[in-house]
């Protein structure tokens, strides 16, 4: 009798809509790393083959502190496939100091003990070989 | 022109998108608009608070409403309670299952013409579309917004004013819901009562089909069920149903307007990126 065969937990998939391939290599190193707008000095994320201040393709690659607070976050109880064996765990929007917010999984916390506006700092998880994803965890 | 929209999603497996999604939020486990609107639930619940007893009404309104709708999803044809609501179980917190829609396949359609064509095809009943407002992309320039604000402040306005109408004038609300924060959000930031009031409003409002401002009285897409892509159908198609005067047993009495709106797509970490309004008039 074969079990049912279990939907692995997804692993990004770079360089589809974009060169994204940068990100992933800076992410190895722990190094996380955001657009930079030079002609409006503003950072953004996610990754885009434009600036969304200027509609312009003049972005460069610049490395984040790693330093952010919580804007907020989901405790997720039922998963979805491919992240059974993670419940519960917290999705959370964080707002990096370099005026972005990103989201991410929050780990090392208690749920009920999160607050608006709590410092968080970078740490990684590392999915496979190639991967490693930035999350966040209490400062 | 006959305007049809279907979806049969359980002959399908469940429709991926592209771009950014694959790389920097299904590796997160944030899949899908439940875990979305968890997110936004809880931000609205930090800056104005979540009345539970709100959601509770809104969930039994709806439902009351199907009971009534001989098209509504058997399946959903259930009586619940405000404690069925209170007691159905966390998806991703704070959503709850009760505040979530059910898919299922379905479809709809509308027949849009001139006025002289439809008196020369003979056609007896019509409604008119006197207000529409539509904000695409909204807050689409900027990093960090307010991810509670969405573009029916904008929108919401904009078709009021060009039907000449006021909130107070609306007799019947049918607005697209997938959650029930999302009905909190659109009578705040339409104009029907102030941010951080939906709560308020809501409770001290019948919004039942006898009521003072009747809401989705099909049951909406929670309690009628969500035919996938074809679900922003259902909430126009009632607002018709009922200007018709062909709603049943839930028929609104001494209708004249009704406010029909829609949302679409969901953006990485902003609010829902397109906001519709149309008030039709008989």
């Amino acid at each position: 009798m074969s079990e049912a065969k279990k939907t692995p937990r997804p692993l990004p998939r770079p360089d589809i809509y974009m060169k994204t391939r940068p990100f992933w290599d800076a992410a190895k190193q722990h190094k996380l790393m955001l657009q930079f707008c030079k002609d409006t000095n503003q950072y953004q994320w996610f990754p885009r083959p434009v600036s969304i201040y200027s509609g312009k393709r003049n972005l460069e690659w610049r490395e984040a502190s790693g330093k952010g607070t919580l804007y907020t976050w989901t405790n997720t109880l039922v998963p979805w496939a491919g992240h059974e064996d993670r419940v519960p765990y917290i999705c959370a929007l964080v707002d990096l100091e370099e005026g972005v917010r990103i989201l991410v999984n929050l780990v090392n916390c208690d749920a009920t003990k999160l607050s608006d506006g709590l410092p968080v700092k970078l740490a990684w998880e590392k999915l496979s070989e190639d991967f490693n994803v930035p999350v966040f965890e209490p400062a | 022109m006959l305007v049809l929209a279907s979806d049969a999603q359980s002959s399908y497996p469940p429709t991926e998108q592209g771009a950014q999604r694959w790389e920097f939020q299904y590796p997160t486990g944030l899949r899908g608009p439940v875990g979305v609107f968890g997110l936004l639930s809880q931000r609205y619940r930090l800056q104005y608070g979540l009345k539970d007893e709100a959601l509770a009404k809104l969930a039994v309104t709806q439902r009351n409403h199907a009971l009534m709708n001989p098209n509504a999803c058997s399946k959903l044809k259930t009586p619940i309670t405000e404690q069925d609501y209170l007691k159905s179980k966390y998806v991703s917190e704070p959503l709850r299952m009760l505040d979530s829609v059910m898919v299922c396949d379905g479809a709809n359609g509308v027949l849009v013409t001139s006025t002289e064509n439809a008196k020369r095809q003979g056609l007896k009943k019509a409604v008119y579309p006197t207000g529409y407002g539509e904000i695409t992309n909204f807050n689409g320039d900027k990093a960090l917004s307010d991810i509670t604000e969405t573009g029916f402040s904008v929108a919401g306005p904009k078709a009021l004013k060009q039907a000449g109408l006021t909130p107070k004038d609306i007799q019947l609300f049918t607005p697209y819901d997938d959650f029930l924060i999302a009905i909190l959000i659109q009578l705040e930031q339409i104009g029907f009562c102030g941010r951080g009031e939906g709560a308020d409003f809501v409770l001290k409002t019948d919004m039942s089909y006898k009521g003072a401002l009747p809401l989705n009285t099909s049951g909406g897409q929670i309690s009628a069920g969500q035919p996938g892509l074809a679900g922003g159908g259902l909430n126009l198609v009632e607002a018709v149903r009922q200007l018709f005067g062909e709603a049943g047993e839930r028929q609104v009495a001494h209708l004249k307007n009704a406010m029909v709106t829609g949302i679409g797509v969901i953006p990485y970490a902003r609010n829902w990126g397109v906001s519709n309004v149309m008030i039709l008039e008989n």
